[in-house]
């Protein structure tokens, strides 16, 4: 009984209650909408193609490592990060776009 | 003196005018590489180019991308096998082209070059072989395989 009970003030806790935020950042004019973007472990990142032109997000650091591929215009693409860690965010196909990410605990 | 026939003068003439030249043009011959302007690729117009070996070749780069499309290109040309490692490394200094120019493993490479800009470099192959061709910009050789071989033989 009291081994249940306190089961459940675990589950309740603020803490495991926290929820994994969805960020968003937009690429528009061959630049993204921020150069800086600090999220926690477990977050997404939605990045948008509102550009008229096609994109491929990643990552080649090695705790940020992820490939969008090629997103055409008008297109979305998520992207789930779920430990910490530091990196940058870039285009593949137009090496002036670039992110800092910080993923924290 | 007995006249010599007229052709032999001109053999004469003509073997000492191709020796030099034929040499120099063994010597240093240029070859040319361009980019593919098709759609977004992201791609070198040729994957496999193959020449006789010289000393000293010239290589003529175009970044053709469209004008605007902010697209930078550049190539570097690498001793056999030595693709992974330069990935990795201009991967470890963020992509960053100043910092790899004297890397053990590239035997010659061009600046980061805007759409529509052109560079020659000389490649001083040390032999016959298969020497790998990758653009080092952010994500173009390592992540959408922006590569090539020149065969050398």
């Amino acid at each position: 009984m009291y081994r249940s009970i306190f089961l459940g003030l675990i589950l309740v806790h603020p803490a495991t209650l926290a929820l994994a935020e969805v960020h968003k950042v937009y690429q528009k004019g061959k630049s993204f909408s921020t150069q800086e973007l600090k999220i926690k472990a477990g977050d997404s990142v939605v990045f948008h193609n509102d550009d008229d032109t096609a994109h491929n997000v990643f990552s080649s650091s090695a705790g940020t490592r992820f490939n969008l591929k090629i997103q055409n215009p008008g297109t979305k693409n998520e992207q789930k990060f779920e430990k910490p860690g530091e990196g940058d965010i870039r285009c593949a196909i137009h090496p002036s776009m670039k992110i800092k990410l910080k993923i924290e605990e | 003196m007995a006249k010599l026939p007229q052709y032999m003068t001109l053999v004469f003439i003509f073997s000492c005018m191709s020796g030099p030249a034929s040499l120099r043009a063994e010597e240093s011959r240029q070859i040319e590489i361009r980019l593919s302007t098709q759609g977004n690729d992201i791609a070198f117009d040729k994957k496999y180019i193959e020449e006789s070996y010289a000393p000293e070749i010239k290589i003529k780069f175009v970044n053709k991308a469209a004008p605007g499309s902010q697209i930078l290109h550049n190539i570097a040309i690498l001793k056999p096998g030595e693709v992974e490692t330069v990935i990795q490394d201009i991967q470890k200094l963020g992509y960053d082209l100043e910092k790899l120019k004297n890397h053990n493993s590239v035997l010659v490479m061009t600046q980061a070059l805007d759409p529509d800009d052109a560079e020659v470099v000389t490649l001083r192959a040390p032999g016959k072989g298969f020497y790998p061709y990758i653009c080092l910009m952010a994500g173009h050789g390592d992540i959408l395989e922006m590569r090539g071989i020149l065969r050398l033989k």
